[in-house]
């Protein structure tokens, strides 16, 4: 027989007239892992916090391990025994592993703390759970990855009974990927649900005993572990085309060349890339690519190596030289981290290029009104924002890589450009990033996950412990 | 439903406490200007707190309660919410109370279920044939079928009586889930007939607890109504082979069916205003043409919120082209 851990019955959530969560229904059974699939972004963040706390609701119940917690009459605001775990890491870095999971913890009772015990005990349980992990480390000693497995220890022991997991593939390797959800695997045996919230259905089929599909703030399908396959999933979602497939490299050399490139976690990585094309870095265990963008942000300094630019070496200093250099770079979550939201489209789209290309701070008018009537062809009435606020994710995205665009450079570093992105949203980066294509610009993905790259790249190098693997 | 133009008892309620709540500002105020010593200062301090305590009870003891009954009020008169209203957290007063209670007698779950029940077409059939005059004549066609050899007629006519046999009889009751499913079946067995290879029902369960749910109560003729459904709406209209599936899983507390089919599904549109219909318990539908499609679910989901409560029901959820299924919730009864 099974136990509901949570079920969502009819609930509606409206905020400001805008209406999140639309007469949603689904449960989650003790000890599965349920996958949810957003095919696109609407309502997600208001269920996930729904699911941790009981806020109020316009319509519907909600039952937390088959107590009635939440209804449209009455919310008590307090929250469930539910942990989050995203890109986010809700740990104190400054504490020891240790106190993390036992000392910061609601179950944690004791007045006297005994810290031989205690510390026989977690070394005991990260054994069993064989994660090579020391009690007594600091949490700003773990990667990213450690950090997320103490955090989901931490939540098993203050006797959390559903766990959220959120696209946690934009920010684990492949391999770490396979250990975490061997962890999982572990816990459902144990009575823990998962809630796994990811952006590929290859990813969710693989590990979920259920998947269902949410758009719009509803779930829209709910699909048994036995029915799992891509056909089942056809109507729901537009599907991308591959222009080209991967090809073979043919030339030794391209337009753009890194040479033997060692820093910290690269050991002497080399790669080309040509003028109009694509190439995809997969980092399987996430230790270079960080080392990639930091080098190109003028963060750090290579211990050896060049870059060379139409066989001609080039330095990077800061941001600025890169531009000059006709490299770009967009980071993760570009629509964050790059745009400037109180500013006007135009002066966001023209954004970099006054310093670079005319090297004053004010554009010529006369720039400007081409510039926008250029623009208007491709982006609409948008150009005339005065800010951005307004406009949505797909809208900013636009923006972000017709700056690129406009920039002119030969070369663009796009870090994880699918992180994040719902399932319309991809489809139109893809077209964005062949469009780069189009215009000539050697692009440069770096990810962890394979997600949607192979829709843009003509090549895929695999890296692995700082060096490139040959395929 | 037209709106009375005077001031509500509880406006009135309101105005009263702004008044009041005026009162002791100016009070606050002519403390303030006229202190004149420490002893005044401290009767001012307390008078604050005292002030502001009221006021926090005032909007946690009435002010919220009292939009929470609003809202519950309006759920109810927009339909949304039947039964459920009467269990409201608090209410006005005793009276109000007694007199919700009253309601709830006067209405009394058997009549609207006896109307519910009214619009079915199986009730029609029951007015209009004599049922024992129908078995009798179905069994004459069976042997005669028998004795001339032509055996698929006999099976035909054979499932065609068990299948009336159970309709027809007394459909107040709950039965087993064994039961339904046997109905399905020999409806599935009639449909056979006329579908051939292109209709395929599978059942589905959780093994490890099969006799427990096969035990299970439900309302009579609640799975057979939305087959019917799927195969008239679903499966009809479609090429190719129609599957359809019955899942059933059970909780503590409850039972869920679910039942899938591979048809046309249902447009976006549609299935939103489907689903906010299944989420009331609304009569309205009653007097729509019957002929519209949808009325079946409506029809069972409203017999399942009347017998068990606003919380159990019916939720459809369907893609065009994709399928559409149909999630049943009800309580696990095992007597």
């Amino acid at each position: 027989m099974k136990e509901e851990i949570l079920r969502i019955e009819n609930v509606s959530k409206e905020i400001d007239g805008n209406t999140y969560l639309d007469n949603i229904n689904f449960q989650i059974f003790k000890g599965e892992i349920m996958g949810l699939l957003p095919l696109n972004n609407h309502g997600k963040s208001q269920l996930i916090q729904l699911i941790s706390q009981n806020i109020s609701i316009d319509f519907g119940r909600i039952y937390f391990d088959e107590r009635l917690v939440n209804n449209y009459e009455y919310s008590n605001m307090r929250n469930n025994k539910v942990y989050l775990i995203d890109k986010q890491v809700k740990l104190i870095e400054s504490l020891k592993v240790i106190d993390n999971i036992y000392v910061l913890n609601h179950e944690f009772d004791s007045y006297v703390i005994n810290e031989k015990k205690l510390k026989e005990k977690t070394d005991e349980l990260l054994e069993e759970l064989s994660i090579n992990i020391q009690s007594s480390q600091y949490v700003s000693e773990l990667s990213l990855y450690e950090k997320t497995l103490v955090e989901i220890v931490k939540a098993i022991t203050s006797g959390v009974q559903l766990i959220i997991i959120l696209e946690i593939s934009n920010f684990l390797s492949i391999e770490e990927l396979i250990n975490f959800q061997k962890l999982m695997k572990y816990y459902t045996q144990k009575g823990i649900s998962f809630l796994y919230i990811a952006n590929h259905h290859e990813e969710a089929f693989k590990i979920c005993d259920r998947v269902c599909l949410f758009e719009n703030g509803r779930v829209i399908k709910v699909i048994e572990k036995k029915d799992f396959s891509d056909d089942i999933l056809k109507p729901y979602i537009i599907t991308f085309e591959n222009r080209e497939g991967l090809k073979d490299e043919n030339e030794s050399s391209g337009n753009f060349e890194f040479k033997n490139f060692t820093s910290e976690n690269l050991k002497g990585i080399s790669f080309s890339v040509k003028a109009g094309e694509c190439i995809t870095i997969l980092d399987i265990n996430n230790k270079g690519i960080q080392d990639i963008a930091e080098i190109l942000m003028g963060k750090i300094q290579p211990i050896e190596g060049n870059i060379n630019l139409d066989h001609k070496r080039i330095d990077i200093i800061d941001t600025h030289s890169l531009l000059e250099n006709k490299i770009a770079f967009v980071p993760e979550e570009p629509v964050d981290k790059m745009l400037f939201y109180d500013m006007s489209y135009l002066e966001n789209l023209t954004f970099l290029l006054m310093d670079y290309k005319f090297d004053e701070s004010i554009v010529n008018k006369k720039i400007l009104k081409n510039i926008k009537e250029e623009y208007r062809n491709i982006v609409g009435g948008n150009i005339e924002a005065a800010d951005l606020r307004k406009l949505d994710k797909k809208d900013l995205y636009n923006l972000v890589y017709m700056r690129i665009i406009l920039l002119n450079p030969k070369i663009v570093f796009i870090m994880q450009p699918f992180s994040n992105a719902d399932m319309y949203l991809r489809g139109r980066i893809i077209e964005l990033i062949n469009l780069l294509k189009e215009k000539g610009i050697g692009v440069v993905i770096l990810a962890v996950s394979i997600s949607d790259t192979l829709f843009v790249s003509d090549r895929l190098l695999i890296m692995e412990d700082g060096k490139i693997l040959n395929i | 439903m037209k709106d009375k133009k005077v001031i509500y008892l509880f406006n009135r309620i309101f105005v009263v406490f702004i008044l009041i709540g005026i009162v002791f500002l100016i009070t606050l105020f002519h403390l303030i200007y006229n202190y004149q010593n420490n002893v005044s200062y401290i009767f001012l301090f307390i008078y604050i707190i005292f002030v502001a305590g009221i006021l926090y009870y005032f909007y946690k003891w009435i002010y919220k309660p009292y939009k929470e009954i609003n809202k519950v009020l309006t759920l109810f008169y927009q339909g949304s919410i039947l039964m459920s209203v009467f269990d409201m957290r608090i209410f006005f007063n005793r009276e109000t109370y007694l007199a919700f209670q009253k309601f709830k007698e006067i209405i009394d779950t058997k009549t609207l279920i006896e109307g519910s029940k009214k619009h079915a077409e199986y009730l029609a059939l029951q007015n209009q044939i004599n049922p024992h005059f129908l078995y009798n004549t179905l069994e004459g066609i069976r042997s005669e079928a028998l004795i001339e050899g032509v055996d698929s007629i006999a099976n035909m006519t054979e499932a065609l009586a068990t299948f009336f046999r159970y309709t027809i009889s007394n459909v107040d009751k709950l039965v087993t889930l064994d039961a339904e499913i046997n109905n399905v079946k020999t409806y599935y067995k009639i449909q056979e007939f006329r579908f051939g290879d292109k209709l395929e029902l599978n059942i589905d369960f959780q093994e490890e607890d099969l006799p427990d749910i096969l035990q299970a109560k439900i309302p009579k003729l609640t799975l057979q109504p939305i087959f019917e459904n799927a195969i008239f709406h679903g499966l009809e209209r479609k090429m190719g082979k129609g599957i359809l599936t019955l899942k059933v899983f059970v909780t503590n507390k409850r039972l869920i069916i679910i039942i899938s089919d591979n048809g046309v599904g249902i447009d976006e549109q549609r299935l939103k205003e489907l689903n906010q219909k299944l989420r009331g318990t609304s009569l309205e539908y009653m007097k729509e043409d019957r002929n519209k499609g949808g009325i079946a679910l409506l029809n069972v989901n409203n017999r399942i919120k009347l017998i068990f409560g606003d919380e159990y029901g019916i939720y459809v959820y369907s893609k065009i082209d994709a399928g559409t299924d149909v999630e049943i919730t009800i309580p696990f009864i095992i007597d």
